[in-house]
């Protein structure tokens, strides 16, 4: 059409292009440029979209579900510190050697949970907070409740008052403190896993329009070349529907295997980790109340409001809400637990009403096997091996959700250069008939 | 890796140098120094240096892979990416940056070609100036603190109150009376045959007496934590009451109760007697009714042994510790030189806060204080007696039977010889002797 301008400036590449778009061997190699770039485009992005599903998976089992643990234990093993010392307490003259090692296993577990928890708080200043209430607290409780020991193994009534301090501390400052962290890491795992199952719409949107894009060259080129197929863009068009068909299936099977550990693994756990928080302070509430000796009114009332969550005929019964995800024979004895245990706080209620308080305490915090000791010891149990089943059942779905992702980096990485190459040599083949 | 620069015909030179990735600076500028270091162009103190720089090189680590690209470039390029590494060491061991930024500088100036080495040569210079900006601006360094406490928050007992507002009950005009008289006995039934009709006929029938007591003032009424029992001298004469109905001085229900909710529990009803160190005041007959005084103490002072304090007029402004709806308390505040008070539930968590450094002094009756004295050889009780404190049982308003019988059972205890033996258990150490108080009726 136009003729060369004479040697001035070299033309922007720009004006070149456009300018070569006017000739078929330039429009072919305009359809092969934008082809090859929109599949390399494609096959990165899409790339980095598996590898940050198969990272999200791993990130879930390697992080997140640990570290709610790690903040669950904390929660957990502090809430029965609280209502062991108590306990021990009741039991006058010098603790039981049971309790007491209990209490040192909580203590322990208490402080290695919060140094773990304190690995990985990422940038939240929120739960760096939580985590530094329970650093500088904890070893004040502990503290007072060796004051409190040292004091009662002299017979001075001052122990009490330490261990009223201590418990008060622990309630009012690191119980909550260890409640919301619990709260903050249950969250990021909900979130994490929402992310596993969420549909890369990136790359979704470019494979669509990759496919649509070769779809169109290969009718143009029937078009202009008379020619009904060509191989090199057949070739290209079968490897991305290919990828398409293998990364649907794997993330559709992820996604499905991801809803199960929510529901039957980290949901689950949840709802069981909370009836037995519950159930520690019940325990801490009744032992309290007789510790009190009827100068703790509110002991007894936060015990009405708390055993509702675990025997109340309501939506807030947790063990209820835990036989609905999943009922397995753990959650199913400690509904029967829950209910003896309730049956023998209402006698140490009874009694202690009726001026027996020794046989209150008897009650309390003896072995019969209808004790609230005891049947509190089973609930426990029941609550502590659901939880453990809760949490390998996300362990089992969450492996198999990666499993079914493996190699699906490597695959639509391999399957673009397959498409990267097929557009290249099926363009090239008609480029050469113009030379 | 190798200080001197390999021939690389195999690899093609980068097309873009100025791009390659800075993080690999410091893996290329090994071998850029070891160039200059074989030139001679660079001194040999000035390459030590950038080989300690070399440590980067763990963070280039995969960039070491981009240097096997063109050995013959890295020459070039390695210049333009050095001044990358230097910027980014500059933050840390300055000097080694500056160094290193002057070798590449020089390699670049003898190897490179055309206008790409001036401008390169540009870029290394406006490096050595922003290197020398943060090295010069690193002479005042300060170490980071990850960990900056400079507080710590206290336990508290549960409840306490700094500087409770007064108490309702004190604003009413009390009538002057003499709170130390009783209602004289009227004669003690047989234990176990209470007559028809009378208070202790309605306790019996309930087969226990409701005593509302304290489980935390040694010596008067506290949980033996060895036993579990409660003891003292209170719980003494609870005991005598109960024996006196009953035949049986173990059908007690204790209830442990507050000092602020003692003439409360009376007026509900909850119990049926207080012995709780409870003092007889003519605002509290108004609502309820005391037995014959059988104890009398007075409100001293107990501090720290090494304290210079000696009375009650040297509290001014210190913080002082007293239990909530106490006389204690009261008096406190209406004294001339008035404290900071820390209310609290119990007597013995006074004790606590004194014990922790959290107050200065508890003061209220010196029966509490030498329980606490018990318990802490640290600790001394100063100054005299600044009030007197006429210890009553407290019986609900309406029962007069009631105490007119328990007054027969404190004279026959006094009589029997048997509150001279709680008071020699109990309070012998307490330096008072063991004269029991004078009855006084107003019939």
């Amino acid at each position: 059409m136009t003729t060369a301008p004479p040697e001035t400036t070299a033309p922007s590449p720009l004006r070149r292009v456009a300018r070569s778009a006017t000739t078929t061997p330039g429009r072919l190699s305009v359809i092969w440029a934008g082809l090859l770039l929109l599949t390399i485009a494609t096959g990165i992005v899409s790339a980095v979209a598996t590898q940050a599903k198969q990272d999200t998976l791993d990130e879930l089992l390697t992080q997140r579900e640990p570290l709610a643990a790690v903040a669950q234990q904390i929660f957990r093993s502090l809430s029965d510190a609280d209502a062991t010392a108590a306990s021990a307490f009741l039991s006058g003259g010098v603790e039981p050697p049971e309790l007491r090692a209990r209490y040192e296993l909580d203590i322990a577990t208490a402080g290695e949970a919060v140094g773990a928890a304190s690995s990985d708080l990422g940038d939240d200043p929120v739960a760096a907070g939580y985590v530094s209430t329970l650093s500088r607290q904890l070893p004040v409780y502990t503290g007072l409740v060796e004051t409190a020991r040292a004091n009662n193994r002299q017979g001075f009534p001052a122990g009490a008052a330490y261990l009223r301090e201590a418990s008060g501390l622990m309630r009012s400052k690191i119980l909550p403190a260890a409640e919301q962290l619990y709260g903050i890491d249950h969250q990021r795992l909900r979130a994490a896993q929402d992310e596993a199952r969420a549909l890369p719409w990136g790359p979704v949107a470019l494979t669509a329009a990759l496919l649509v894009a070769l779809l169109a060259a290969q009718v143009h080129l029937t078009r202009r070349t008379n020619r009904l197929l060509n191989v090199g863009l057949v070739v290209a068009t079968a490897a991305v529907v290919v990828a398409v068909a293998w990364a649907s299936v794997a993330l559709l099977l992820a996604a499905d295997r991801v809803d199960d550990a929510q529901r039957n693994g980290s949901a689950q756990a949840d709802v069981l980790v909370h009836a037995r928080i519950n159930a520690l302070k019940c325990r801490a509430d009744e032992t309290l109340t007789l510790v009190a000796r009827g100068d703790g009114p509110g002991y007894e009332a936060e015990w009405q409001q708390l055993a509702a969550t675990l025997t109340g005929d309501g939506r807030d019964n947790l063990l209820r809400q835990a036989q609905d995800l999943a009922p397995t024979d753990a959650v199913r004895q400690a509904v029967d637990n829950a209910s003896a245990w309730q049956g023998a706080h209402r006698r140490i209620r009874e009694l202690d009403g009726n001026g027996q308080y020794e046989e209150a305490v008897t009650v309390a915090v003896g072995q019969a096997p209808d004790s609230a000791a005891t049947t509190f010891a089973a609930l426990d149990d029941n609550l502590r091996t659901a939880i453990d089943a809760a949490r390998a059942e996300f362990a089992t779905q969450t492996t198999g959700a990666a499993q079914v992702t493996t190699g699906l980096t490597a695959g639509v990485a391999l399957l673009t250069t397959v498409a990267a190459a097929g557009i290249s040599a099926g363009i090239r083949e008609r480029l050469r008939e113009y030379r | 890796m190798t200080p001197t620069p390999r021939p690389g015909p195999a690899h093609p030179p980068p097309a873009d140098p100025p791009a390659s990735t800075p993080a690999g600076g410091g893996a290329r500028s090994a071998r850029v120094v070891g160039v200059n270091d074989a030139a001679g162009t660079g001194g040999a103190a000035e390459t030590g240096g950038p080989v300690r720089i070399g440590g980067e090189m763990e963070v280039g680590g995969t960039v070491g892979v981009g240097g096997v690209v063109g050995t013959d470039s890295a020459v070039v390029t390695g210049g333009a990416v050095r001044v990358g590494g230097a910027v980014e060491v500059g933050g840390a061991p300055g000097i080694g940056g500056v160094v290193g930024v002057r070798g590449s500088g020089g390699a670049v100036g003898v190897r490179a070609v055309g206008g790409s080495g001036a401008r390169m040569r540009r870029v290394a210079v406006l490096a050595v100036a922003v290197a020398l900006a943060v090295t010069a601006c690193g002479g005042g360094a300060v170490p980071v603190d990850r960990v900056d406490v400079r507080s710590v928050e206290r336990p508290q007992p549960v409840g306490v109150e700094v500087n409770p507002p007064t108490s309702t009950g004190a604003t009413a005009a009390v009538p002057p009376c003499d709170p130390t008289a009783s209602l004289r006995p009227a004669g003690k039934p047989t234990p176990g045959l209470m007559p028809a009709g009378t208070t202790m006929r309605a306790i019996q029938d309930r087969g226990r007496l409701i005593a509302g007591v304290d489980q935390n003032t040694f010596l008067f009424g506290f949980r033996d934590p060895t036993t579990n029992a409660l003891t003292g001298f209170d719980i003494d004469r609870v005991r005598e009451i109960a024996a006196a109905i009953f035949g049986d001085p173990d059908r007690v229900q204790f209830k442990v109760i507050t000092s602020a909710e003692r003439v409360d529990a009376l007026k509900r009803g909850d119990v049926d007697i207080v012995v709780r160190t409870m003092t007889a005041t003519c605002a509290r007959w108004a609502d309820i009714n005391f037995s014959a005084i059988y104890y009398t103490a007075g409100q001293r002072v107990l501090v720290e042994k090494s304290s210079p304090i000696t009375a009650v007029d040297q509290l001014g402004g210190k913080r002082v510790c007293a239990a909530k709806g106490s006389t204690s308390i009261t008096k406190l505040r209406d004294s001339p030189a008035p404290p900071d008070l820390l209310a609290v539930d119990n007597w013995s968590d006074c004790l606590v806060l004194l014990q922790q450094g959290q107050v200065t002094a508890i003061s209220t009756d010196d029966t509490i204080l030498v329980g606490m004295a018990a318990q802490d050889p640290n600790v001394k009780m100063v100054g005299p007696r600044f009030t007197e404190e006429p210890y009553g049982i407290g019986i609900p308003k309406q029962s007069e039977d009631m105490v007119r019988f328990v007054n027969a059972v404190l004279e026959d205890s006094i009589r029997t010889g048997s509150w001279t033996a709680s008071h020699n258990r109990w309070l012998d150490g307490s330096g008072q002797p063991a004269n029991p108080p004078v009855a006084r009726y107003r019939d």
